[in-house]
């Protein structure tokens, strides 16, 4: 089977820096090794950015299922101080459909959230 | 010799996480009595013969020849690998069924095992003696960790560029830390395989044997006081590699009763009978809260896929609270993580699994 994310879309950051969020993706079908996207470095995300995709969607090709996860990679300053931070998940096996899921995710307390859309399409081959 | 990049990584590690050496030198004099406990002689055997194996490998020739350019994380995967491999399956086997083993009451049952190197120059601020990766031998405790120590001097040959040996600790690795007295070092003629036994300094008891060939240690160890030390030590973003028989999708994770409001939690897990821990979400956690406190953030799509042979052991982190172990087995379909902290403040969460292969 084939998931094709064709969408991410920001509603609320994590990050108070700029308000941007430096979002990357690691994507895990099947329990594999994951892949990254972008494969170096990250998207600055901020409220109503959407993250540029290859053309047609970022797809990828499974038998049992598909784990993506959105990290926030810290400024570069940090980077050796730091990890990224989470900001969603989600996750589709064969029996998931297409469709596009709000993901929203407690940060700060209750007092900040991250907010993500993220559309896919779920196709057999 | 490790590499001069892993022994800064070492040193840097020992001055953050605020390690301080005691003063060692030689303890009490005349001689202590022999330690009252031994390492079974069929761990022993066990030992020398997943020893003997791994030096004949391949493995252990890239090892040895890779050591002197292994970043710290590198070493430690290295060693990850090599203990969770098939040379040592059988030794971990036995020392996780104590009845395969204990004879008497006097035999050691050990807590830890060990893979390192013996006799490296400086291993820790000024001290020669050992480095290696540690882990526990209880699956609901799946801990491991770098371990490091050694002693001023006196009874450890620093210029041998040491072999492979295995530790058995008395102690789990989170209580690996103090000061060790030399006790015993037997050498078998016909095999060459050594064996250096170390007391604890408060007790007496026996607390650490080494076993492995050209320890480079030698009798002038008795009575002196050694430092060890284990440190928990990240591990890389890792996934699990191979296949597996059953795939199991982790779901809906339910917080019914949290510990602080908005605990951040995350989940470590483990496969069949390896100590090598995964972590998901590989960095940070997710902030949760009882549905009563915040009803948008009490359950948790967790989503990750694992993979395992017979049994997968996952541990929920709360906050800084770490509940106990619950194992994912044929037939699963829910798990419970439930504890109590200071005996009345009840923590709860539920987690619902599917099998995705069978």
């Amino acid at each position: 089977m084939k998931m094709t994310i064709t969408g991410i879309t920001c509603k609320a950051t994590v990050s108070t820096v700029e308000s941007t969020d430096n979002l990357f993706l690691l994507i895990q079908a099947d329990a594999g090794p994951p892949a990254r996207y972008p494969l170096t470095g990250s998207v600055d995300m901020k409220v109503g950015s959407e993250m540029t995709l290859p053309d047609g969607g970022y797809a990828v090709n499974f038998d049992y299922g598909v784990v993506v996860t959105g990290y926030d990679l810290d400024s570069l300053l940090l980077l050796n101080l730091d990890s990224p931070d989470f900001l969603f998940n989600l996750s589709v096996n064969t029996t998931s459909q297409s469709a596009t899921q709000t993901l929203t995710f407690c940060k700060n307390q209750g007092e900040g959230t991250s907010e993500y859309v993220v559309t896919y399409e779920i196709s057999s081959s | 010799m490790i590499s001069t990049a892993a022994q800064k990584e070492l040193a840097a590690l020992v001055e953050k996480r605020g390690i301080v050496v005691p003063e060692l030198g030689r303890s009490r004099t005349p001689p202590a009595p022999r330690a009252k406990k031994r390492l079974p002689p069929r761990l022993q055997e066990a030992a020398a013969e997943a020893l003997a194996a791994f030096r004949a490998s391949p493995q252990f020739r890239a090892l040895i020849a890779d050591i002197p350019t292994l970043d710290l994380r590198a070493l430690q995967s290295r060693l990850d690998e090599t203990l969770n491999g098939p040379h040592f399956a059988p030794l971990l086997a036995r020392l996780r069924a104590p009845a395969t083993f204990e004879e008497s009451p006097d035999d050691l049952v050990p807590k830890a095992l060990s893979i390192g190197l013996m006799a490296q120059a400086v291993v820790l601020v000024g001290l020669s003696g050992s480095v290696g990766y540690v882990i526990n031998l209880d699956r609901s405790n799946p801990k491991t960790g770098i371990y490091l120590g050694g002693a001023i001097d006196c009874g450890i040959d620093a210029g041998i560029e040491g072999d492979v040996c295995l530790g058995f600790w008395a102690n789990a690795v989170d209580d690996i830390n103090g000061v060790y007295v030399g006790e015993e070092v037997d050498i078998d003629d016909t095999t060459g395989v050594t064996e250096a036994a170390f007391v604890s300094f408060e007790s007496d008891d026996l607390a650490l044997v080494f076993v492995g060939l050209d320890l480079g240690i030698d009798d002038g160890m008795e009575e002196v006081n050694f430092y060890f030390v284990a440190m928990g030590f990240g591990h890389a973003p890792i996934y699990q590699s191979g296949d597996a028989t059953y795939l199991v999708q982790l779901g809906t994770l339910t917080c019914s009763n949290s510990k602080d409001n908005y605990d951040t939690v995350y989940l470590n897990y483990t496969q069949d009978s390896s100590s090598t821990q995964y972590r998901y979400p590989v960095w940070d956690g997710i902030q949760m809260a009882e549905q009563g406190n915040d009803a948008r953030f009490y359950q948790w799509g967790v989503g990750q896929i694992v993979k395992f042979n017979t049994e997968l052991y996952l541990i929920l982190q709360v906050g800084d609270h770490t509940m106990p172990t619950q194992k994912i087995q044929p037939g699963t379909t829910s798990l419970t993580f439930s504890d109590k902290v200071n005996g009345v403040d009840d923590i709860e969460y539920t987690l619902d699994v599917q099998f995705l292969k069978t």
